[in-house]
């Protein structure tokens, strides 16, 4: 009887009125759903050709089947193990320097009282951005220049030895992040700072009359206010480690750097060049994906454990 | 309406060290990003060959305005702005259509087969069909070549999404929800009425996500327009780059005094790509300082308290 | 409800997926479809085609009408944008009685839409100026039979072009795939610039030999003190030791080293083709020069002692263009690499004289690499065409000079062939060809490209247009061609290159297998070498580590390739025989 009745209950809750109502949003959601439907699973049938090989005659159906034949050959490229390194080396740094510090200038910005100091520094911070691989590249390079370049003299007066910076590698990945570190901090800062106006007043007053300082009041109230904020953005880009795009970095990249600078997508890049490689370089980027959703899963779980926000 | 304290306070030493450190690392943090980007407007306005010898640092060597009017002497030029200016506006009112009522949707705790619908949209992300089918489908939906095509492509970007959903999350109360259906109100009155009114900061932050990457997407354009009247901003700055670049080989039999105009318009490429990111970007930094405005003020200020 | 919706997503997605499949089903089947019917229609045209198709004289070249649609690249440098607006065009279109269609491919999108139409089985009938690589014709028209083989057409309605071919050999060859099929035709400009020679020279300063009372060297070890003194004398007499000898990527030097040594690098159409992984001859073998332990170390240590003495530029692998112009326009630089000392730098030409190749202790012959002019794959019909014996007549008269004459300059003033609205050119003293220039171009060049050529200043067939005037109005380009800067006469004539010619790896066109074996082989290899001669090189390596380099470059399949360009050469040199 009992278990009836449990029965019971949740089948009103489903089929019940009141979860009527909550179909509704699905109509909020039709032009999404249409647009996922048309343009990203219609086409979604190419990924077959990961495990085929590829025949412009035969389509995408009729191609033989290979099974992990292109998996096992990127497997087994002499290199493959340095290429992997270097884009995990150069995401990883990405994140760990590279995540905190919008939020941190999100903090910051957010506590200046001067309108026009604020508006000006966000809007610096926040061009970068904008400049286009090929002249961010031509800068690089010419920041790092033996003689004249901005990095190099900056580096040498602390006492590095003085030589072009690109042409040793290990000093690729470092000047790499960097740069990518200054292009893209203020414009995801934006999201933050977003983020923060919608901290609201009646909280920090209370903190203030309980007594909080500055330092307390951007710990206890602004940053948890961006908590949740940050640990999607935290799961998202864990989501992407792999997905390192190849054109900043083969601008900088030469034969004297290469074993620090040459990433997966470099490699498919230079294969792209031989021409009607599908199926190996659908299989890559399959694999990087798969890692990448694996790595989402798990950061995912976590967060959905220990915090309360999760995809 | 501004953060304004109610409580007035006095300003301890703590406090002081506080703003003192605070507006000091924005001040440096402000000159290691300016420093640069004025090294571009530097560059775009110097003689190419100073640049390339380094000697510059804080005024143009050479002045020259050649690089911008070798750009703007281009009539595609400013087809390429209108195009682009029409693919930012009406795509971004496409992007939002798509992505803020979904991502309001899907913060919905209670949205039946939430999970499902979430990871329909986060699938995309990691398994694609790649370019070739991608452009079978368009070409069998007879976008190729036309401007809508640019318009619906990337109507949705999943990243964005989750971000907007996201903000759903954490920025307004389930109370406001429970406070609405008490009054009667459907889920699409609720949206429209009482959720979209105070989604003013995602919707700026979804303009600007989406603008921008309409402003600088060509990769698009490059695989589905042939047409020239149609190419967007970004394509064409491409073409002038390469075009110039390549003067000199596609030159073959020419006389001595063009000879040494195309050498001439090749070394300039190196400072038009500078000069390219401020014809390129101008209009975007105009948008900007609108958006913000929006992040400036506090907006759910007050809507708690009913 | 909850099954009624998600019925309907499953559905909704079924749905997207089917239509996709659908899509690229249909293509296979109507592909295969149209094939079968071809093959018919091939077996019939032989009979049928006498009847639409005219071959008494070269126009018309149809006697109905006929559509062919065809693919055209289209270059940076054209700004107007329609093939049907330019005189070239027009008047073939009449000439001809064909009705054109375009689909125009961007030149910085090449690859991609190449690759998309070809995968996506979506070839127009015709397919102009691709530069289909050897690859794309090993795996779409060797393996997948997607073009059309050219032969039997060009024995039956193509005579230039098999004259052409009979009389030029080299050519041919090059257009033949590995199975014996033509599948596209090249572009030719060795007519013209097999005497006028335009590939990478070392070019030294002049004034500094003067000033220091020094010859040009003739060998290796000529070279390197050369340099020493440019290094040490201070020629630029400023009295600061700022001169840098040697300027730009160390891989220009390579021709002059290996030639030196003996080994013909270079040549060929994969760039760069200078490196130390790309087949040579070496006493009339087929090798790889990294493969060759005594060799390419008597190469690395020469290269290495220059770098570490300072006779390179230390920054060698970083530098730009428009650094080592900078560095030339402050006389800096004692010998640098281009075309033609105009085509690097702005200022200063005449100061430069080129450098012969040079010999040195392990081989006395000079050698030169002869350049290769013929760029294949640039004129492809597809296998449904269904109008081939038409494409085939208009590919026949892109192989004559008038076809060299017309496609970049347009018909000279006075020509039967102008057409309403256009003014032909003449010459003027030893000035021409001279345009009047209608608003709004300012240049010939412009003019040319965007009003008169068949698209681009390049096309398949013969794209020697200056050969073509001297074929057919008598003026000789040894007297400089027509038009041709000063600057490009004296380059070309800089210095006995000519006199050194020798054979090079030809181009040689593998079969699929090969091929992909190559592909699967060239990437780790090159990048191995590519990276640690850099490092060999400016001493980041040691030297004393290139045993462990040579076992690591055999365990990756060096002999492999090497053994796969020995059998090509050696059945090229059969089939040339």
């Amino acid at each position: 009887m009992a278990i009836n009745q449990k029965i019971k209950v949740r089948f009103n809750s489903l089929f019940g009125k009141s979860s009527h109502r909550y179909w509704q949003l699905y109509i909020l959601m039709i032009p999404a759903i249409v647009y996922m439907a048309v343009f990203m699973y219609a086409p979604m049938y190419g990924v077959q050709i990961a495990f085929r090989d590829f025949s412009a005659k035969a389509g995408f159906w009729n191609s033989t089947w290979v099974g992990l034949k292109h998996f096992r050959r990127f497997l087994a490229y002499p290199e493959f193990w340095r290429i992997m390194k270097n884009t995990l080396s150069i995401s990883l740094l990405n994140l760990i320097f590279g995540f905190p510090l919008p939020v941190m200038l999100a903090l910051m910005l957010n506590e200046v009282r001067n309108r026009f100091f604020k508006k000006t520094v966000q809007m610096v911070t926040y061009l970068p951005y904008f400049i286009s691989s090929v002249a961010f590249a031509g800068m690089i390079t010419l920041f790092c220049d033996r003689n004249a370049g901005l990095i190099t003299n900056i580096l040498t007066s602390f006492g590095v030895e003085r030589t072009n910076l690109l042409s040793v590698p290990e000093y690729f990945q470092p000047v790499y992040v960097g740069s990518y570190i200054w292009q893209h901090t203020g414009y995801t800062s934006v999201l933050y700072i977003a983020a923060l106006s919608g901290v609201d007043p009646n909280i920090v007053d209370a903190a203030i009359v309980d007594g909080a300082n500055r330092w307390q009041k951007v710990w206890h109230v602004d940053f948890q206010c961006l908590k949740p904020t940050i640990i999607i953005q935290l799961i998202l880009s864990v989501g992407r480690i792999l997905t390192l795009s190849y054109d900043r970095i083969l601008l900088l990249q030469n034969e004297l750097n290469m074993e620090t600078s040459d990433i997966i997508s470099t490699y498919v890049y230079r294969l792209g060049l031989l021409g009607g490689q599908f199926s190996y370089t659908t299989a890559i980027g399959l694999f990087n994906n798969i890692i990448n959703l694996a790595l989402l899963l798990i950061v995912n779980s976590l967060a959905r454990k220990y915090s309360e926000s999760s995809i | 309406m501004g953060k304004t304290i109610s409580v007035h306070q006095k300003a301890s030493i703590g406090d002081k060290i506080f703003t003192l450190v605070n507006c000091g690392t924005l001040v440096i943090i402000f000159i290691i990003v300016a420093y640069p980007l004025y090294f571009t407007i530097l560059a775009s306005l110097s003689d190419p060959l100073e640049t390339a010898r380094g000697s510059i640092t804080f005024f143009p060597k050479g002045f020259t305005l050649e690089a911008y009017q070798e750009v703007f002497k281009e009539p595609k030029v400013w087809v390429g702005y209108g195009n682009t200016i029409f693919y930012a506006v009406a795509g971004t009112m496409i992007n939002l259509a798509c992505t803020i009522p979904t991502a309001y949707a899907l913060s919905h705790k209670r949205l039946p087969m939430r999970r499902l619908a979430t990871w329909f949209f986060m699938f995309t992300m990691y398994f694609s069909g790649g370019m070739i089918p991608t452009y079978l489908v368009i070409k069998k939906l007879g976008l190729l070549d036309t401007r809508t095509v640019l318009l619906v492509c990337s109507a949705v970007q999943v990243y964005f999404l989750i971000t907007a959903r996201n903000y759903y999350d954490t920025s307004i109360p389930g109370e406001i929800y429970e406070a609405a259906y008490m009054d009667g109100a459907s889920e699409l009155g609720t949206f429209f009425k009482i959720a979209l009114p105070l989604s003013k900061p995602i919707v700026a932050l979804m303009v600007l996500y989406y603008a921008v990457m309409h402003w600088n997407n060509y990769i698009n354009a490059f695989m589905y327009i042939t047409s020239a009247d149609k190419y967007p901003l970004q394509l064409v700055l491409r073409q002038i780059l390469l075009m110039s670049g390549n003067m000199g080989q596609i030159a073959g039999n020419v006389d001595d005094d063009m000879m040494v105009l195309f050498m001439r318009k090749a070394l300039l490429v190196e400072s038009m790509k500078y000069a390219l990111i401020f014809i390129a970007s101008f209009p975007v930094m105009l948008a900007y300082v609108f958006v913000q405005k929006r992040f400036m003020s506090g907006l759910v200020t007050g809507a708690v308290k009913g | 409800m909850k099954k009624i919706f998600s019925l309907i997503l499953i559905t909704t997605m079924i749905a997207a997926l089917m239509s996709g499949c659908k899509a690229s089903g249909n293509n296979a089947a109507g592909k295969s479809a149209a094939t079968a019917g071809k093959t018919s229609e091939a077996g019939t045209s032989g009979d049928d085609a006498g009847s639409y198709i005219n071959i008494e004289s070269q126009w018309p070249v149809v006697n109905e009408p006929v559509t062919l649609k065809i693919t055209l690249l289209r270059s940076v440098a054209d700004s107007k944008g329609e093939p049907k607006d330019r005189w070239f065009w027009k008047w073939i279109s009449e000439k001809s009685g064909i009705d054109f269609e375009f689909n125009l491919i961007d030149q910085n999108a090449r690859d991609e839409k190449v690759n998309l139409m070809f995968a996506s089985d979506d070839l127009t009938d015709v397919m102009i100026m691709l530069d289909i690589t050897n690859d794309e014709m090993a795996k779409y028209a060797g393996q997948e039979q997607m073009l059309m083989p050219l032969n039997d057409l060009i024995d039956q309605y193509a005579p230039d072009i098999k004259s052409w071919f009979d009389e030029h050999p080299e050519v041919k060859a090059g257009s033949t795939y590995a199975d014996g099929n033509i599948y596209a035709l090249p572009m030719d400009s060795s007519p013209e610039y097999a005497q006028y020679y335009y590939t990478l020279r070392c070019w030294v300063n002049e004034e500094w030999l003067d000033a220091l009372g020094l010859e040009v060297p003739q060998t290796l070890d000529d070279f390197y003190d050369t340099m020493v003194a440019f290094r040490d004398n201070d020629p630029n007499g400023n009295n600061i030791q700022d001169e840098i000898p040697i300027s730009f990527w160390p891989g220009d030097l390579n021709r002059y080293v290996y030639t030196a040594m003996g080994v013909m690098l270079g040549g060929g159409l994969d760039s760069p083709n200078d490196q130390s992984y790309r087949p040579a001859i070496w006493n009339g073998e087929a090798i790889i020069p990294a493969n060759h332990p005594d060799l390419y170390l008597n190469y690395l240590t020469f290269m290495n002692k220059l770098y570490s003495e300072k006779l390179m530029d230390p920054d060698t692998y970083t530098l730009t263009e428009t650094q080592v112009q900078a560095k030339a326009a402050e006389n800096t630089v004692g010998v640098h690499f281009s075309a033609a000392p105009h085509t690097l730098l702005a200022t200063g030409y005449e100061k430069w004289t080129s450098l012969a190749p040079l010999t040195s202790q392990w081989n006395d012959t000079k050698m030169w690499p002869v350049s290769a002019n013929i760029y294949p794959g640039n004129f492809a019909i597809s296998a449904s065409c269904k109008y081939p014996e038409a494409a085939i007549r208009l590919a026949n008269w892109l192989f004559t000079p008038q076809a060299a004459m017309y496609c970049y300059y347009g018909p000279p003033k006075d020509s039967e062939d102008l057409l309403e609205g256009y003014e032909g050119w003449w010459f003027e003293g030893d000035q021409g060809p001279k345009y009047n220039l209608p608003e709004p171009y300012q240049t010939n060049v412009d003019y040319m490209i965007n009003e008169l050529a068949l698209f681009t200043s390049t096309h398949p067939g013969l794209a020697a247009p200056s050969w073509g005037i001297q074929e057919i109005m008598g003026i000789s380009p040894a007297e400089g061609s027509p038009g041709a800067s000063q600057h490009w006469r004296n380059a070309m004539n800089s210095q006995n290159i000519k006199d050194y010619y020798s054979e090079v790896f030809p181009n040689v066109v593998y079969d699929i297998e090969t091929n992909e074996r190559l592909m699967e082989l060239k990437v780790p290899i090159s990048d191995y070498i590519k990276n640690m001669e850099a490092k060999f090189i400016t001493g980041s390596e040691p030297l004393s580590n290139f045993d462990s380099f040579m076992s690591q470059l055999k365990s990756i399949g060096i002999d492999e390739m090497e053994r796969i360009y020995k059998d090509a050469y050696a059945s090229y040199k059969n089939a040339m025989s």
